[in-house]
């Protein structure tokens, strides 16, 4: 009952921290805006303000990439501490965790590749299920394993490190696969719930821009199902499998129409540019709409939690794209764009 | 008078070193204007190459159109993450004699990017994008370094074969007209010395 209570509380809560979120429409507008005193002072009256002292920190990028990273932890943090002790701390934790897998392929990769720690930038958090700190450490690649917390994540990257090729996209595919294995392991007794069905979704999207970027980067449909076997979304990969590049791909999703609006997208910008440069975008975009459809399905249910967390990443997403775009002068039409959801 | 002849003696022995100076003078310059010749035609065959500047300027443009939206939508953390799985490029440069002029020739041996399903596909598409055209563009400044450096050649090459035929070989054919006079000059005045003298020894 009391459990009960707890969540119902942090619902309300979230709800509550739900309307600091910045509309995407007014902030798919701040591409318009010229004047930095004026998006400046925009900026002031959201969370991020904190972060920007005086109009011209919006066109510093060290101070971009705080406030965006750090407004999302913050409110990750937040929720976590608030839900101390419950089944949704376990989700929210596993959830972040993505933040830390990102660390771990960052040392990874700058070891592998001979660069030093000094030159890598990590994600500035302290870990959701690993010690940042303690990883930062590592004299050797070897020694991470010891380092790693979680055994499953662990015994991915021994047997990766054991491989002879050591290829950053095997790497890539097997912690993919073991987030999506642990975040669905939290709540699979909720199957059928709309928690579920958000954290589901949310997975789906991770894996379609994977299957996405693997076509275009042309890696091996041998590695990709092999690294990725047994997982859910049976259909993705039954596409990926029939497909040989990422045209056939697209193809093929165009014509199932949950992936319609994305394939779409992708597509157009494999042929205008010659490059599908808008993957990203396009699968946070999907997320986030996903992610608003089902919490307004159930509005009062947990999933409203990740719907906020899955939204706040999607806004500190086109806040980066808005600033940094203003900075490299991209024209603001194809901003606006990128920021719009796509209507089929 | 005869400046790139320098002190002209007006004896046998020096007309004979002049003469030989002269025929020399003028086979150089038949073999200065084989090597203009030659320069020119080099020149010429690079001009389809050259005319492919175009084309790379546009991939270029292309490759920063790209960079900017990758910055824009990725972000240079993004872009630093990206950058540690790239070879640096890694160029290889010998140096070539082209009709004795020396040209450089430079060939990328290592540029790559690592790839990942993890990177951002905008920050993989921009190095692509920049990757194809370094690739493109190094045979361009190969042909461009090229064509400078006989063109440099070609210019001397000619100033050469002017100041050959029009000041050196002249005033070296002058200089040899000239010791011939003087030379005949001494053997009449010897002549017209000898008949006088035995005109007074025969006591005309």
């Amino acid at each position: 009952m009391l459990r009960n209570a707890k969540i119902k509380y942090l619902i309300v809560r979230t709800h509550g921290l739900s309307s600091h979120l910045i509309d995407p429409s007014e902030m798919r507008s701040w591409v318009f805006i010229d004047d930095n005193r004026v998006l400046f002072d925009k900026i002031s009256q959201t969370p991020y303000g904190g972060f920007f002292e005086k109009p011209e920190d919006l066109s510093d990028p060290i101070k971009i990439e705080e406030a965006t990273m750090r407004v999302n932890f913050i409110r990750a943090n937040k929720l976590i501490s608030l839900s101390r002790g419950s089944y949704i701390e376990t989700i929210l934790r596993t959830y972040m965790s993505k933040y830390d897998l990102e660390n771990i392929r960052r040392i990874v990769f700058s070891r592998l590749f001979g660069r030093g720690l000094e030159r890598v930038s990590l994600l500035p958090q302290e870990g959701y299920l690993q010690d940042t700190a303690r990883l930062s450490k590592i004299e050797r690649l070897e020694d991470i394993i010891e380092v790693i917390e979680d055994r499953r994540i662990s015994s991915g990257v021994a047997s990766w490190l054991s491989s002879e090729r050591r290829d950053p996209s095997e790497l890539d595919l097997i912690l993919t696969k073991i987030y999506i294995d642990l975040l669905l392991e939290t709540v699979e007794k909720k199957g059928g719930k709309p928690i579920y069905e958000i954290i589901s979704s949310y997975l789906e999207n991770i894996l379609l821009g994977t299957l996405l970027k693997s076509k275009y980067l042309r890696i091996s449909d041998e590695l990709v199902i092999r690294s990725l076997s047994k997982i859910p979304f049976r259909k993705l990969i039954d596409v990926f499998e029939l497909s040989k590049d990422l045209d056939e791909f697209l193809d093929k999703l165009i014509n199932i129409s949950p992936y319609r609006a994305i394939s779409l997208e992708v597509r157009d910008s494999l042929r205008e540019v010659g490059e599908p440069w808008v993957i990203e975008h396009s699968v946070s975009k999907r997320a986030y709409a996903e992610a608003l459809r089902i919490s307004l399905r159930s509005p009062m249910s947990d999933a409203y939690i990740f719907s906020y967390m899955i939204s706040s990443e999607w806004e500190s997403q086109s806040l980066r794209t808005v600033l940094f775009g203003r900075i490299s002068g991209v024209p603001r039409e194809l901003l606006y764009n990128l920021l719009t959801p796509r209507e089929t | 008078m005869f400046r790139s002849v320098g002190r002209v003696l007006p004896t046998k022995g020096f007309l004979i070193r002049l003469r030989e100076r002269l025929r020399l003078l003028r086979s150089g310059v038949e073999a200065l204007k084989m090597k203009r010749d030659q320069l020119v035609k080099e020149s010429q065959s690079l001009i389809p190459d050259l005319r492919r500047r175009g084309e790379v300027e546009r991939k270029l443009e292309e490759a920063y159109t790209l960079l900017k939206l990758a910055y824009s939508a990725a972000g240079p953390d993004e872009m630093r993450k990206t950058a540690l799985l790239t070879t640096p490029l890694l160029t290889e440069m010998r140096v070539r004699s082209v009709i004795g002029v020396e040209v450089p020739e430079i060939k990328v041996v290592g540029l790559s990017l690592a790839v990942s399903p993890s990177l951002n596909a905008v920050v993989i598409a921009a190095a692509r994008k920049f990757a194809e055209a370094v690739r493109e563009m190094i045979p361009l400044v190969n042909s461009e370094a090229k064509f400078e450096r006989l063109a440099v050649a070609l210019a001397d090459t000619m100033r050469k074969v002017n100041a050959l035929e029009k000041i050196v070989i002249p005033d070296h054919e002058a200089a040899v007209r000239y010791i011939e006079e003087m030379l005949d000059e001494e053997s009449l005045e010897e002549f017209l010395m000898v008949k006088k003298y035995r005109q007074i020894k025969r006591g005309e």
